[in-house]
């Protein structure tokens, strides 16, 4: 199966970032070695393959996978190799979907002032709105928690 | 303003929100559904109106975005109870060609309250992308997926 490795992180990438991490998660097997290896580690092959219905050559082939996703870090101890979970792009795509999350929230706090002060907003006004708040709050820049309020 | 009756809400795969609008049904409806009232507050320069089937395209009308033209699919356009597109969400890298993603869906439901409209949106499908359709399946199979998306939110927690 082919999963895409993320490319550097830029401005904007948020959605490639969150689809390659969905797509290494997106995995019945994958996710529970995920929650295996969030339990303490690092483990290694043969400890992941314990208990498990699946051969050491599968588990291998997941890690790979999550490997390329950075979800799993692989470090080497002497002549084994272990691997342990790296919650970065968990954390990118939950950065990710509250970003879209937030949008959403300020884009229905738009369409109420819209409908219920009867005008509503016009273009030349949320685009000067927009101006004056863009740098701390604009949701394509933004990277923490705005204040609820509507811009 | 408050952002009262507001349920934000979201889960690995689905984020919704409910608003109250205090208007009638037929009001949020035009605002939804009218080309340039949606891009009046959705902040996107449309000039034809939605159809189903249809792309609906315009400029990004936010000021330093208008050179990304945003796009949505529309899906369904049922009068003053539901409205539907598909679109690549966050697409704002002009670089990006999202074209090649699986899109989200986007939905629009309208209810009459008893002070206006309760007008809930739902934005699901993040991780629904064409090399992961065992996944997919996975997903819609209850909790799976929210479960170890809670595991990994109290491992990070845990390893901050």
């Amino acid at each position: 199966m082919a999963v895409r490795v993320p490319p550097a992180a830029h401005p904007g990438s948020g959605a490639e970032h969150a689809a390659a991490t969905f797509a290494a998660l997106g995995d019945r097997t994958r996710l529970s070695l995920v929650s295996r290896l969030g339990r303490g580690g690092p483990w290694s092959i043969s400890q992941l393959t314990h208990g498990s219905h699946l051969t050491r050559q599968a588990i291998t082939k997941h890690l790979r996978v999550l490997e390329r996703a950075r979800i799993v870090r692989c470090v080497r101890s002497g002549r084994h190799r272990l691997f342990a979970l790296d919650p970065q792009p968990v954390l990118e795509i939950r950065d990710y979907l509250d970003r879209v999350s937030d949008q959403w929230d300020q884009a229905l706090s738009r369409l109420r002032a819209f409908v219920e002060d009867g005008t509503g907003i016009t273009a030349p006004a949320a685009a000067h709105r927009a101006r004056t708040a863009r740098a701390a709050t604009h949701p394509l820049t933004r990277k923490t928690p705005n204040s609820p309020a509507a811009i | 303003m408050p952002a009262a009756n507001r349920t934000p809400e979201r889960t690995a795969d689905r984020i919704e929100k409910s608003i109250e609008i205090k208007a009638p049904i037929s009001r949020v409806w035009r605002a939804l559904t009218h080309h340039d009232e949606f891009g009046a507050w959705f902040r996107v320069a449309l000039d034809a109106p939605f159809k189903v089937g249809e792309v609906a395209a315009g400029k990004i009308t936010w000021p330093g975005y208008e050179h990304i033209v945003w796009r949505a699919t529309i899906q369904s356009i049922d009068p003053e109870q539901y409205f539907a597109f598909t679109w690549h969400p966050y697409a704002v890298d002009p670089h990006t060609d999202y074209s090649k993603e699986t899109p989200t869906l986007v939905e629009f439901h309208l209810e009459k309250t008893a002070t206006g409209t309760l007008l809930k949106v739902t934005e699901s499908g993040f991780s629904d992308i064409p090399d992961q359709r065992r996944g997919e399946a996975f997903l819609r199979n209850s909790e799976g997926w929210q479960q170890q998306m809670k595991n990994i939110e109290e491992y990070v927690a845990q390893h901050p």
